[in-house]
């Protein structure tokens, strides 16, 4: 290639094409950037206004990052490369004040023994405020409300004026791109950063939004942060006036961190996504019918509560308005044009029929608290004695789950979390946004805390979990947690007082281990699984889908992955009506071209009609509406109203560069030579004139 | 920093040539006509080379084998340039400011071998010129802490220069049927080219040094037959 590029000279160089030249001087590397968002008052993440460029510069303790702010002989403008753990504001603001620095790449996952997992301290720092999203939260004006995450450093929400981009080696793209930046900045390091060339790193990252949302929404700028949250009920007559209560089974389905591409969230949302639908299919099981119970369990998985519970609150706030006086039809299918519903179907749902609410939060097990894994039942101290009964029975059914049933994972205690006698009240959940509508619902939340959150909330490296802890305490929540509702549902308050029809029945509700190994599996590492495969036929696609973002992404502008499955599968378990005398089903309606077509009340999930009452639910901010002509605008800014800047293309490439020196050597060579042959033209003149006079 | 590469390697590559331009020819208007026109017939040279190149998909990567057909086609133009500017002769010494002066067929072979050295300079180097404004640069493969930019710009400005003595001498060649001045362009034009492919050469330490002195080298020796026959010329006047 670069002989290519040369013998152009030998005049043949129009043959090369700029293509050619470009990917023999550029190596484009795959991108993980960190991004602006905004909220009412400001904005948080990255951004820089020019391209910024910088020779690569490795740094893999504290100690090379002050060596590099020191050195005073570095003379360029550098993109350190940095563990992801050493991330932080004290040690980015060492970086910046050198002045010498463009951007950051911030390892997550590397081969390199510096980046590898073993490298990570044992000391991990929450990336996430002392107290995620409180502010949005119950206790928000409660003076000294709680801090669920004393570690926690805030970095989520610092401003960022150069680019900090991530590697991490989860797929074969990003492990090449890993491999050929360390590559280059090992040579440069070999190279003692100052014998050029040297192998330089170009970031775009320009973002468009500015100040606050506010601003940039009215400048069309941003877009909400947001998608579709998930609502689902085996009772497909559920109506307003029925006059049945309701038990609600929640859980979160995104997550968020630094670099949205990365954003995984074990612990914060994944496990409890897992629970709420290995609960669905334990309860499918159940030898009564579930919709001819006393009352209808309603799962909800919501979008969006990594920011600011968005889901939650717009979910409640939607049934709590309820009925919608629609202005403006839509011009075809469901929902409402205007003000804008893209279902209305939640109208029927009661909110003050709701009974109960059972939440799982962070079960992964993933806080290194060390110790025995335990789940803590958590209630709300203001109006604790409406959630008494229902701890009471969660915590009973947690610790008596063997005396039923053989169970491998009773090992795993379930305790009341004020068990130590100090009320904290509930950590940041979902059952916050129907506890503020309506504070005496009996709630409980489920999570592997008594009195701090995982230091890997919200962070980019919850990517390694202890697997057995894992799944036994999701196991355990999930027994718990659909017991509980089953015996909610029933009525039933004392189990010693059930029917013999009931003591049957609940012994049919057993929680597949199998499923919460496939499910924890497909929906963190691996998205194109069998299970998956079979609702959504994932592989068919020319590349299938592995690790996908949970971040839960803008509204309506990208595709829902989690959502989407998690429609499918509650679907599913939901139109089960009763095991002992399944309807059989009709099958054939996926193929194409489809061979069965399903009537027109029915869905076709996972290759057979259904009915079923489930639904996606828009997942944004609050403070957000959106008016006539389809423009969001803050509605209220003291509520939740997080958007995401629009970027230009982003990207980064890698290239060789000379030094300063050697630049200006090359333009005063060039101005020399210019001069020189315009002096000798002028001199040659003079003389031809003289010497041709004699003509 | 990038804009320093770009004017460094702008001003190296094009900067004599265009002092050249500016002094010698622009004054003159039939001058810049003939320029042009012989900047035409270059790129025609060059238009059948790249078809060749194009038809020839197995020798496409040989740069040894497309400088053979490229270089012999630039010279069958530089003859058909000649032929054609031997048939304008008469009209062109007409308008001249001295129609009688002996010198003037060295000025239009001068500026002949300005346009087609010009057009040379700009198809072949203006590609690499455009891509030094970028951050990124390519390492000249034989002069490793060098950018292949700059080695170009100083070859391209040689080889201008290359050009206009090739096409004085050529022409002094054809019009006195000596056919050794033929025979030095032809051979000097294949050690150029020849020599350019040291500059991407693994193997040869310091290729793009002995590259441009080779070239250095073939430069004077031609500028001392040319100046050798103007002075031949001039004596024959006086």
């Amino acid at each position: 290639m670069l002989s290519r590029v040369a013998i152009s000279l030998a005049a043949v160089c129009f043959l090369a094409s700029a293509q050619d030249t470009y990917d023999t001087i550029y190596n484009d590397i795959g991108s993980l950037p960190c991004v602006r968002l905004l909220n009412a008052t400001g904005y948080v993440g990255c951004q820089s206004m020019t391209a910024a460029s910088g020779v690569l510069y490795r740094a893999d303790t504290l100690e090379d990052i002050n060596q590099f702010a020191n050195d005073g002989g570095l003379r360029n403008k550098y993109t350190v490369v940095i563990p992801y753990w050493l991330l932080s504001s004290s040690n980015v603001d060492i970086l910046k004040t050198s002045k010498k620095l463009a951007a950051i790449l911030a390892v997550v996952n590397g081969t390199d023994p510096a980046h590898a997992i073993s490298a990570r301290p044992t000391n991990v720092i929450s990336p996430d405020t002392t107290c995620p999203n409180c502010e949005f939260g119950l206790y928000a004006n409660t003076p000294n409300q709680y801090q669920w995450n004393p570690t926690g450093s805030g970095l989520l929400f610092e401003q960022f004026d150069f680019p900090i981009y991530a590697l991490n080696t989860m797929d074969t793209r990003n492990t090449m791109s890993y491999a050929s930046v360390m590559q280059a900045a090992n040579r440069n390091r070999d190279k003692g950063y100052r014998d050029y060339p040297l192998k330089s790193l170009q970031f775009h990252s320009f973002m468009w939004g500015a100040q606050d949302t506010g601003a940039c929404l009215r400048k069309g700028w941003c877009t909400p942060v947001g998608g579709a949250s998930v609502w689902s009920t085996p009772s497909t007559n559920i109506s307003y006036t029925d006059e049945k209560p309701i038990v609600v089974i929640t859980a979160a389905m995104d997550s968020r961190s630094l670099f949205h591409d990365l954003t995984l969230g074990v612990e914060s949302s994944v496990a409890g996504m897992v629970t709420v639908l290995a609960v669905a299919e334990a309860l499918s099981r159940s030898t009564i019918p579930l919709d001819t119970m006393s009352k209808h369990i309603v799962y909800t998985l919501f979008t969006g509560e990594a920011w600011g519970f968005s889901g939650s609150q717009r979910f409640v706030q939607d049934i709590t308005s309820s009925p919608i006086q629609c202005e403006k039809p839509p011009t075809s299918g469901s929902g409402c044009a205007y003000p804008f519903y893209s279902d209305l179907e939640f109208q029927r749902l009661n909110p003050a029929k709701i009974e109960a609410i059972l939440e799982v939060g962070q079960i992964a097990g993933m806080g290194g608290a060390g110790g025995n894994p335990t789940l803590y039942a958590h209630v709300d101290n203001i109006q604790e004695a409406a959630s008494t009964t229902l701890l009471k029975q969660v915590v009973q059914i947690g610790a008596n789950g063997s005396t039923t049933v053989p169970d491998p994972t009773a090992g795993i205690p379930v305790q009341a979390a004020s068990s130590d006698d100090v009320k904290r009240g509930l950590p940041p959940s979902s059952s916050m946004s129907f506890l503020k509508s309506r504070g005496n619902i009996p709630t409980v939340v489920l999570t592997d805390f008594q009195k701090q959150m995982s230091a890997l909330t919200n962070h980019d490296q919850d990517d390694s979990w202890n697997t057995p802890n894992t799944f036994n305490l999701i196991q355990q929540a999930a027994s718990v947690i659909s017991k509980t509702a089953w015996l909610q549902a029933q009525g039933v308050s004392d189990t010693a007082a059930m029917t013999p029809a009931q003591t049957e029945a609940i012994a049919s509700i057993q929680v597949n281990a199998e499923l919460i190994q496939d499910l924890l599996e497909c929906l963190s590492l691996n998205y194109s699984c069998s299970l998956v495969d079979r609702y959504l036929n994932v592989t068919a696609s020319n590349i299938p889908p592995t690790r996908l973002p949970h971040y839960s992404g803008t509204l309506y502008s990208q595709s829902q992955p989690f959502p989407i499955f998690a429609w499918s599968f509650l679907a599913n378990m939901t139109s089960v009506k009763n095991v002992t005398s399944p309807t059989p089903r009709v099958t054939g309606c996926s193929s194409k071209p489809a061979t069965v077509q399903c009537n027109p009340k029915e869905y076709c999930v996972g290759d057979q009609c259904i009915v079923s009452l489930t639904r996606y639910h828009d997942a944004y901010g609050v403070g957000i509406a959106m008016n006539s002509n389809a423009e969001y605008y803050i509605k209220d800014a003291s509520k939740p109203v997080w958007t995401e800047s629009t970027w230009d293309p982003i990207g980064l490439r890698m290239f060789d560069v000379t030094s300063p020196g050697s630049q200006i050597a090359e333009l005063m060579t060039g101005l020399a030579l210019t001069l020189v042959s315009s002096g000798v033209i002028w001199y040659s003149r003079r003389f031809l004139k003289k010497t041709l006079k004699e003509d | 920093m990038t804009l320093t590469t770009f004017f460094g390697c702008a001003f190296t590559a094009y900067g004599p040539s265009l002092a050249i331009f500016l002094g010698s020819i622009a004054p003159n208007a039939q001058l810049v006509i003939l320029m042009v026109s012989s900047a035409f017939f270059w790129l025609i040279s060059v238009l059948l080379a790249s078809a060749i190149w194009y038809i020839a998909s197995n020798s496409r990567d040989t740069f040894p084998v497309t400088i053979i057909y490229t270089v012999l086609l630039q010279e069958l133009f530089r003859y058909f340039l000649y032929l054609l500017i031997n048939r304008a002769e008469s009209g062109l010494n007409m308008v001249a400011s001295h129609p009688k002066s002996r010198f003037n067929r060295s000025g239009y072979a001068f500026a002949a071998g300005l346009g087609f050295g010009l057009m040379f300079g700009i198809i072949s180097y203006i590609t690499q010129l455009v891509n030094s404004l970028g951050p990124g640069v390519i390492m000249c493969e034989s002069c490793k802490t060098v950018s292949l930019y700059f080695i170009s710009a100083i070859t391209t400005s040689i080889l201008i220069l290359h050009h206009c003595a090739w096409m004085m001498i050529s022409f002094t060649g054809f019009t006195n049927r000596s056919w050794l001045r033929v025979a030095w362009v032809v051979i000097t034009h294949y050690g150029a080219s020849y020599l350019t492919i040291l500059n991407s050469s693994p193997t040869v330490n310091y290729g793009c040094a002995y590259q441009i002195m080779g070239n250095l080298v073939l430069l004077i020796a031609s500028a001392i037959i040319v100046f050798a026959d103007m002075r031949h010329l001039h004596q024959k006047l006086s």
